[in-house]
């Protein structure tokens, strides 16, 4: 094999992943394959031109304090290091990077091909100014949507100097910005509780996750001390002219006393009504808007239960297998340079899609379009290319809503029927609601996305009588807020204007990371409450939308080229500073109420259950200060119910009481395989294994 | 300062009882809906309407405590 230096090439192709690096090389022609060190790139011969096609990994280079200091703040000098030197676990890279700038000193021209955004512009420039040499503003850009032949050849054909625009400074400041929010912080008050309790943790809080801590604290507090209101509601049996029967409801859905309802139903039950008016309305239902990330995140949630973080790496593979385009987008438009009729002919060759296809160009093509819009690409499309491996079961279903959504957002506006038909009986009206759909439209393509029922209605005619057999008085009490899962909160964090389309869903996961919070439906445990309480209690900016949104939009600015980074990075020091400040003056009273909430969360989290022997206290683990060994004992002084535990391997509550002996059941974790125990020694179901053992059944 | 008779948190006095901020935010709302309780109902003890929002599903946790600690303590009708 040939080695670098061998190789005659005018271009340095650089790309964000490997998998587009393999990706672009087939699209721009016959192509060579070399591998160093486990770095590979490949080498393009195409008429006149010769690229070599190199790859990042991701970002190569990343913001850091030169001091790596932990205890020093503020950091106000940062440098762009490589990703190595920061992070251990990263030293692979180091080889990558050798060979990106061996290549660099070889080449005549250089091409920035990672993904056109803020990430990917970020990742090329720090690669063209660092590894090739301060080429960044040499560079031509290729700009794609998405990694099919066609599309890749044409940017390559129309790539030029300056095409990202302010997308690298934008990205840049972003990054700087994100950093000194995010390390000064997290200094602070990681070394404001090591000062408080000798004792160091890592508390981190940044410019997102602050105000992100709050919406869930704020919703958690409501649903905490919620207290439902009683109301009731009426079911009618009732007769029709034919014999029959239906449920009508009281024309209230609420009765806010209980003697008025018990009245209704007294006057109301056994007697003759009518059917007062029938009224039919028809609806029409527009087409839903072509999906753009955070549409995506929500929709696979609802339907899948994926995270936001895992829908955008499963469509991050599907755009890398050029199946879909950029999912990266904010974009609700589709513009018809994406060739709509292409697309859709192309799809065709696939049997599930095909009847759908052929429906769809019977008429006009012409989409749904939300209003969002993206500069940097179009709303996420299946580009017509047809999966070459096949799909992993998340892969398939992801694709498929994709496919489906971007058929109906081509599809004719629904038509659904109303019909409301009010009953009356003495002085009261009660309802029977019927929906049905007239005509499907767009329903018909996304069908197994979509929840719309009919409900037929029988038929009658006004003025006809009615029969009110029974009436069913109903209790019902007010429900608390539900708490936010995290598609619900992805969408508040896009409402409120914090965050950007990436980092929305990296930051929902590092709460989980970070243990703030718990459960597919978010609960801010007791540690992520008393973070949220020093916070809220000495230094509230941090947890404030307002701060964070004005600091989005002045990032905004950077990009649309109304202000420099630098003077975004500048002006940040202005809030920044003043909050270290005031985190050093209060270091003591914030580090000591962090570690109360941690002492909870621990304590809360060794409690096993109610303590079968006393029925006081509760069954806890702790730990013998002589021994070190962990044990079961009461909380109650004096009860004497104890039990050994394991001592290697992850302990936790099941909430479950063994069948036996009514001990709890523990779950423990020690190899790759889990396992559940009843706690007690002494329990009927060890001493039968112990029989059989000793009957030498086993 | 003290603890909060209901968790681990500091606390004030509320009549007879420390609470923390968020058994004391439980306790507005305990008692502010009372009334609302009682007119739904018609007549409805405090003792009964505790019990009720001792074991209705949609109850706050914090409210669910501090009605516990309201009934076992036996305080309903002098706290009022």
């Amino acid at each position: 094999m040939k080695k670098s230096e061998d190789l005659n090439f005018n271009y340095l192709v650089i790309c964000e992943k490997p998998d587009a690096a393999k990706r672009i090389a087939e699209a721009l022609g016959k192509y060579q394959e070399y591998s160093e060190k486990g770095t590979n790139y490949y080498l393009v011969k195409n008429s006149d031109k010769r690229y070599i096609v190199c790859s990042a990994l991701g970002h190569l280079y990343v913001v850091a304090d030169p001091t790596n200091r932990r205890e020093l703040y503020p950091v106000l000098d940062v440098e762009w290091l490589p990703i190595y030197k920061v992070d251990r676990k990263k030293a692979q890279l180091k080889d990558r990077i050798e060979i990106i700038a061996n290549l660099a000193k070889r080449a005549e021209a250089y091409i920035n091909a990672c993904d056109f955004d803020l990430e990917g512009e970020t990742i090329g420039y720090n690669i063209l100014k660092y590894a090739c040499g301060e080429k960044q503003n040499l560079a031509l850009r290729a700009k794609f949507s998405t990694l099919t032949k066609d599309e890749l050849q044409e940017a390559f054909k129309k790539a030029k100097v300056g095409l990202g625009g302010n997308l690298a400074e934008a990205g840049r400041a972003r990054h700087i910005l994100d950093f000194l929010y995010g390390i000064n912080l997290s200094r602070a008050f990681s070394e404001a509780f090591y000062n408080a309790n000798h004792r160091y943790r890592l508390i981190s809080i940044g410019r997102v996750q602050g105000p992100t801590l709050s919406f869930l604290v704020n919703r958690e507090i409501e649903i905490r001390s919620f207290v439902p209101l009683p109301y009731w509601g009426l079911e009618a049996l009732v007769e029709l002219k034919d014999g029959i029967r239906v449920v009508a409801k009281y024309e209230h859905d609420r009765i806010e006393r209980l003697m008025l309802a018990k009245k209704i139903k007294e006057e109301c039950e056994g007697k003759r009504g009518k059917v007062e008016k029938l009224k039919k309305s028809l609806i029409n239902i527009s087409p839903p808007t072509p999906f753009n990330t955070g549409d995506l995140q929500k929709e696979a949630y609802r339907l899948f239960g994926f995270s936001p973080s895992q829908t955008l790496s499963i469509a991050e593979r599907l755009y890398l297998d050029a199946l879909i385009s950029y999912p990266r987008t904010s974009s609700q438009k589709l513009p018809p340079s994406i060739n709509y009729e292409r697309i859709m002919k192309s799809l065709a060759q696939l049997e599930s899609y095909r009847e759908d296809v052929s429906l769809l160009l019977k008429s006009q093509l012409k989409p749904n379009e939300g209003e969002k819009d993206d500069p940097a690409h179009p709303a996420i499309y299946p580009t017509g290319e047809l999966p070459k491996r096949e799909l992993d079961s998340r892969e398939r279903k992801l694709y498929d809503l994709i496919v489906r959504r971007f058929f109906s957002v081509f599809g004719e506006p629904a038509l659904r029927e109303r019909i409301l038909a009010t009953l009356l009986v003495k002085d009261y009206l009660f309802k029977l609601s019927g929906r049905r759909t007239v005509k499907e439209g767009w329903i018909r393509f996304y069908r197994e996305y979509t929840q719309m029922e009919d409900i037929p209605l029988p038929d009658m005619k006004e003025g006809e009588e009615v029969n009110f057999l029974r009436i069913d008085l109903l209790e019902k009490f007010e429900s608390a807020p539900s708490r936010y899962n995290q598609a619900s909160l992805l969408d508040k964090m896009e409402r409120e204007g914090i965050g950007t389309k990436v980092t929305r869903a990296e930051i929902i996961q590092t709460l989980y990371e970070r243990g703030y919070v718990e459960g597919e439906s978010i609960n801010v445990n007791d540690m992520g409450f008393s973070v949220y309480e020093a916070i809220n209690s000495y230094i509230p900016q941090i947890l404030s939308v307002e701060m964070t949104r004005n600091m989005e939009e002045k990032l905004e600015s950077v990009e649309r080229g109304k202000v420099r980074g630098e003077k975004v990075i500048e002006d940040s020091f202005e809030i920044l500073l003043p909050i270290l400040e005031k985190i050093k003056e209060k270091e003591i009273v914030i580090g000591q109420e962090i570690r109360k909430g941690l002492i909870n969360m621990i304590f809360k989290q060794n409690l096993l259950g109610a303590c079968p022997l006393c029925k006081k206290g509760n069954l806890t683990i702790i730990r013998s200060r002589r021994t070190h060994k962990r044990f079961v004992i009461c909380t109650t002084k004096g009860c004497k119910a104890s039990a050994p535990l394991p001592q290697r391997g992850f302990i936790k509550s099941t909430n479950q009481l063994c069948q036996e002996c009514r001990w709890p059941i523990i779950y423990v974790k020690l190899s790759k395989i889990p396992w559940k125990l009843c706690i007690n020694i002494n329990c009927p179901t060890k001493s039968k294994v112990k029989e059989v053992v000793k009957d030498g059944k086993v | 300062m003290e603890r909060c008779d209901l968790c681990l948190k500091d606390s004030f006095k509320i009549m007879e009882l420390k609470l923390c901020y968020y058994h004391s935010l439980a306790y507005d709302n305990l008692f502010k809906n009372y009334e609302r309780w009682r007119e739904a109902y018609g007549e409805l003890e405090w003792r009964d309407y505790l019990k009720k929002i001792l074991e209705n599903d949609n109850t706050g946790v914090w409210v669910k405590e501090l009605a516990k600690a309201l009934l076992e303590r036996e305080v309903h009708g002098i706290s009022r």
